[in-house]
């Protein structure tokens, strides 16, 4: 196998090519899913990660793939990344990718009605229509083990969940089969800008590229910083627990108004378990630590949802380590510098955004309008400079 | 948040909790043991409380041995909690555990985790089989519920198993064979280490004991270089080879298997302590200093948890720990560290012997055909292993994912030594290189409703 001295020596030696390889730091799904597009397009692509493929939270997160709930800013970007979602079978070679089901957040009292019913507005009055109120009977007879207390709840029909190592695995493969070259485990220690093009420095070697795409999660901020960014993320690690597998009850995945609860049951009946709170992060050391009082508050408001659930033991907890901005957007679009492209601080919910970003930065790298927005998510939103 | 806090919080209350609890105790430190049994003796003196009423002959002396110290123990004043499971122990210290139904959070200024050992897979073909138990299982029976079986067949190697078995014959119960797997090469590798095994002669002598009286009652065959359990849905029979390369058939419902004991990490690991692979005896130990300090300045861990010597030596490293905790916390030390330290040495000077001898042959480490299950709680075969690690697999955590073995109820218990070996195997680099699974609280079983009652009641 070629080391990355090799690699070097090859690029050099292909100078009268027109360009470069396109460089992605990062290889969570945001790194494969930008790989795979730029592959398809018939560019070039080395992709580095310090760890390996789907090792940080686009291997590990809850897997929710939802439109529901999103931040009127990630909405459009959200819908185009649910068109590659609903063909992802297709698009990837794989069957059973996505799980599409309905996503439900539901109201356990009259707060939760209200807050639901000024988000159903508020989106209406923004011309978005999928988030629809839902009934409570129509919502008992849809989950009959839904507690019976529940007032109703919203609720975005095609919505649903996929195995998130699964998935960034497939990106993964169908961009080496496109011709992207993946080097694991291999770290970015910095990136400067020499001549007319960029020198990536790693801990095995240098690469050269024209434009260097940033991927790095929780790890975004510093390389950012090596570009001359000021991209501020904080590193968090939410938790999730698994379960003792149960006889199939449920083909939704449940939220709560007003609340934070993702729970979804898996093919083999083991129930996924999240919701908000977080462990300790600490991404020097690509560690997590479980805060217990933290898992019994999400698991309690599983309770309130489905009381059934009471003696289901729990298999095994979790964290993985993600990047959040201040205002929990991502960051996507161009650096301060030519050829710098940023794609992180998902706070969260990038899994389902991912073959989105994968389109859209593999537009901006070939210097195309992308289909959506992206001034909600602007690098330099936060600079100290701007 | 937390209910209760204590100066040292004991986890596990076999020899090296017990002793350890009775040091602390003297010292008048306040102490709370912790335990998921019912009473208190670990796997070595399990029952024996009760037992000792009857007084049952079978279990032998090396059982009653742990009599005085069972005693001791329960007069030592410290607060027991028996039925009560640790799960996590956060890097605050922090003790999340569970009892009857209820999760609690408790905090203690020193921890020593006392969780002992737990007994070395033995995948070969038809291990999965109902009939099939482990020697340590049979043993439990034994002693918790005077349950046996007739006729079963012994298979494997190591103290253990000879001890079962004398305690079956002497219990009345039949034994069909012993198969003892102990391979020639063992025995060479282990001789320059014999004359250090000769410092323990009681030790020694007892096994010679045990061998003598099963071979009166009992076929004994060694050298055994290939066994298979058959059946469909449960045990028929057995077919193992000598190095003689004759093949013998055996009828069997019962089969007992034992490749010698390795510590029980997973608490350990989940805390984020260091681990060091130990080549020699074939396993991961916590690092420890001599008084079984770990890489957390505040946590100890004592008995065949931080490397597997016995119960003698157990309770030793148990009263070395608690001497070093009364130490740091400025009382004068009950007893020279010193003293302690020489018997230390001198108990766990038979362990590089046995290590070596018990280290099991390959085939008895990793299964030998593709269809052989690796990994219980997901039903992962050997073949599935191989095809994760074609599919570029590189280490267990990876595999995991690749093949969802070691992601069951045991957390890899029973396959993660197995999984690495395998990878080491193939990807040619070192078993201590390659790691373990990465392992996650809870590292014993709780309800959702019991991890909620941390923040109250389950809604009805
Ligand atoms: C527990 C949990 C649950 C979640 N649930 C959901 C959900 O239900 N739905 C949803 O949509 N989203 C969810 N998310 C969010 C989602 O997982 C993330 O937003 C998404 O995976 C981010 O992808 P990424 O590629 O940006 O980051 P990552 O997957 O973290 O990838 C970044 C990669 O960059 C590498 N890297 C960093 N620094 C360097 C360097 N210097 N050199 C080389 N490589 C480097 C890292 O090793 C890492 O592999 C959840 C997240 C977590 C943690």
């Amino acid at each position: 196998m070629a080391t990355i001295n090799d690699a070097t020596v090859s690029v050099r030696r292909n100078t009268a090519a027109p360009t470069r390889p396109v460089v992605i730091i990062g290889a969570g799904i945001q790194g494969c899913a930008t790989a795979f597009f730029l592959s398809q397009r018939g560019q070039s692509v080395i992709v580095l990660d310090k760890d390996h493929v789907g090792r940080h939270a686009s291997g590990v997160n809850a897997g929710g793939v939802r439109r529901l709930g999103r931040d009127i800013n990630e909405i459009p970007l959200s819908l185009v990344a649910m068109d590659w979602w609903h063909q992802i079978n297709q698009l990837l070679d794989i069957e059973d990718g996505f799980h599409q089901q309905f996503y439900v957040k539901v109201a356990l009292d009259d707060a939760g009605a209200n807050l639901a019913g000024s988000r159903i507005q508020q989106l209406e009055k923004a011309g978005f229509k999928h988030e629809k109120w839902v009934e409570p009977e129509q919502l008992h007879r849809r989950i009959p083990h839904l507690t019976k207390s529940i007032i109703g709840g919203v609720l975005v029909e095609g919505d649903g969940w996929a195995l998130p190592w699964r998935i960034t695995r497939a990106f993964y493969e169908q961009a080496v089969k496109l011709g992207a070259e993946f080097r694991t485990p291999v770290s970015v220690q910095s990136v400067d800008y020499v001549g007319d093009h960029w020198q990536v420095t790693t801990n095995v070697g240098k690469l050269e590229a024209d434009n260097v795409v940033n991927c790095a999660g929780a790890w975004g901020a510093q390389i950012a910083k090596m570009v001359g960014d000021d991209m501020p993320v904080e590193a968090h690690a939410p938790m999730l627990v698994v379960t003792d597998r149960q006889p199939l009850f449920l083909d939704a995945v449940i939220g709560v108004m007003g609340g934070t609860l993702s729970l979804k049951q898996l093919d083999n009946g083991s129930m996924v378990i999240g919701g908000g709170m977080r462990g300790v992060a600490d991404p020097d050391q690509n560690k997590t630590q479980l805060t217990p009082v933290g898992l019994s508050k999400f698991v309690m408001t599983a309770g309130r949802v489905f009381s059934h659930l009471r003696d289901v033991s729990i298999l095994r907890a979790w964290a993985g380590i993600e990047g959040y901005t201040a205002d929990n957007l991502p960051f996507i679009g161009r650096g301060s510098q030519p050829g710098i492209i940023h794609g992180f601080g998902f706070s969260a919910h990038g899994f389902q955004l991912g073959p989105g970003v994968g389109e859209v930065l593999a537009d901006l790298v070939m210097a195309r309008q992308p289909r959506v927005d992206i001034s909600p998510f602007a690098p330099q939103r936060f600079s100290k400079l701007s | 948040m937390t209910d209760q806090h204590f100066q040292v919080a004991i986890i596990g209350a076999g020899p090296a909790g017990m002793a350890a609890a009775c040091t602390t105790t003297k010292a008048g430190l306040h102490t709370i043991v912790i335990d998921d049994q019912k009473d208190s003796g670990g796997q070595v003196y399990r029952n024996l409380r009760a037992n000792h009423s009857l007084s049952p002959t079978y279990l032998g002396d090396s059982y009653y041995a742990g009599t005085k110290l069972s005693n001791d123990f329960a007069a030592c004043g410290a607060n027991y909690w028996t039925d009560c499971a640790v799960w996590q122990i956060t890097s605050s210290h922090e003790i999340a555990l569970v009892s009857r139904g209820e999760a609690k959070l408790i905090t203690a200024d020193y921890i020593i985790i006392a969780t002992g050992a737990i007994e070395r897979a033995m995948p070969v073909k038809g291990w999965t089989l109902p009939g099939v138990m482990s020697v340590g299982g049979a043993q439990t029976l034994l002693k918790q519920a005077a349950l046996g079986a007739d006729d079963a067949v012994f298979v494997g190697s190591g103290p253990l198993l000879y001890l079962t078995v004398w305690q079956y014959i002497k219990a009345g119960l039949s034994v069909r064979a012993v198969l003892d797997t102990t391979g020639r090469s063992q025995w060479l590798s282990a001789l320059p280490f014999a004359p250090l095994a000769f410092l323990q002669p009681d030790m020694l002598a007892m096994g010679q004991k045990w061998l003598r009286e099963i071979r009166q009652k009992v076929d004994v065959i060694t050298n055994v270089e290939e066994v298979e359990i058959a059946g469909r849905s449960q045990v028929e029979g057995l077919s193992y080879t000598t190095s003689s390369g004759e093949r013998i058939d055996l009828p069997a419902k019962h089969v007992f298997l034992h490749q010698g004991v390795i510590p029980n990490i997973n608490l350990s690991m989940a805390t984020g302590l260091e681990h060091r692979w130990d080549q020699k005896a074939h396993y991961w130990a916590p690092v420890t200093d001599a008084t079984g300090k770990s890489s957390d300045e505040q946590i100890y861990i004592a008995g065949d948890g931080s490397g597997v010597g016995g119960a003698k030596a157990a309770a030793i490293t148990g009263q070395l720990s608690a001497s070093a905790i009364v130490a740091r916390h400025g009382k004068p030390r009950l007893m020279a560290q010193l003293y302690y330290k020489l018997r230390h040495l001198h108990f766990l000077s038979i362990r590089p012997f046995l290590d070596r001898l018990y280290l099991p042959e390959v085939q008895f480490r990793i299964p030998q055909n593709d269809e052989t299950i690796i990994c219980r709680c997901e039903a992962v075969t050997k073949a599935d292993i191989n095809g994760a690690l074609g599919s570029g697999a590189t280490g267990p955590n990876q595999l995991k994912a690749f093949s969802r073995a070691g992601m069951g109820r045991c957390q890899g218990r029973t396959c993660g030594l197995m999984v690495q070996e395998m990878i080491a195997d193939h990807t040619g680099q070192s078993m201590a290189a390659i790691g373990y699974y990465r392992i996650r609280p809870p590292v014993k079983p709780i309800t959702l409703a019991e991890l909620a009652s941390l923040e109250g009641a389950w809604p009805q």
